[in-house]
């Protein structure tokens, strides 16, 4: 890993046309700008990898009728909602 | 007539006309290469539909129209998302989210965080992550008793 030391206020250029700037430094945490295309989706790690881990969750799927699955979801729901109005 | 043939895990082989390609942008996200499916529905009216890759025949998603059962689900759509998608006006993107159905039903959840968004015109698709977004990754269709409140604050 490529490995630079950058002072409040200085950045880095990766490619041509993404530039990642250091806006502001406390003992604890560093707060990024990042200058780029539109094109370039840039998000926090943690998020990114929820979502790819939910994507690979959600492609095990494989109940095959569907017709049959939103009968039976939309039954559960109604029972939920006859238990609430009882309680 | 444009058709092809597609070989599919749970559906067999399948035929699909070429313009019912859906060309996703950039993949589904953990599966890059993943960049054309097509939906399987067997009823219209359904608000699942099946999202089947062209490409990988062991793939396959269950998209959910997520206003089917969270009516007050709001999604901005970023301008490079629009500009991706072609998009002429806002009201021609379809939000679909994805699906995990669980073999108890009570635990299916929609990841309203990162939806599919469709412009149904172009044949084109993004999956866009939310930014600074209330939703999670994993929101209970039938409302838990527990988190009952913790959904609709989520909205």
């Amino acid at each position: 890993m490529l490995v630079l030391t950058r002072k409040n206020n200085e950045s880095i250029i990766i490619g041509e046309n993404i530039e990642v700037s250091i806006v502001d430094i406390t003992p604890t945490t560093v707060k990024l700008g990042i200058n780029a295309p539109p094109s370039i989706p840039v998000h926090r790690k943690e998020i990114f990898e929820l979502i790819h881990d939910e994507n690979i969750i959600a492609s095990k799927s494989e109940i095959v009728d569907l017709t049959k699955l939103s009968g039976e979801i939309i039954k559960l729901k109604e029972k939920k909602k006859i238990l609430e109005i009882v309680e | 007539m444009n058709i092809i043939k597609v070989k599919t895990r749970r559906f067999g082989e399948i035929e699909v006309a070429k313009d019912k390609i859906i060309n996703v942008k950039g993949g589904i996200l953990g599966f890059p290469d993943a960049t054309e499916f097509t939906f399987i529905e067997k009823d219209r009216k359904d608000p699942f539909k099946w999202f089947q890759s062209i490409q990988f025949n062991d793939l396959a998603f269950i998209l959910l129209d997520p206003f089917f059962f969270f009516p007050d689900y709001k999604v901005d759509i970023p301008d490079d998302v629009a500009e991706d998608l072609q998009l002429e006006t806002i009201e021609q993107v379809i939000a679909l989210v994805i699906v995990v159905v669980p073999k108890n039903l009570l635990d299916i959840t929609a990841n309203l965080l990162a939806p599919v968004l469709l412009n149904p015109y172009k044949k084109l698709a993004r999956q866009v992550i939310l930014m600074n977004s209330q939703y999670s990754t994993k929101h209970y269709i039938v409302p838990r008793d527990e988190d009952n409140k913790q959904t609709s604050k989520g909205k």
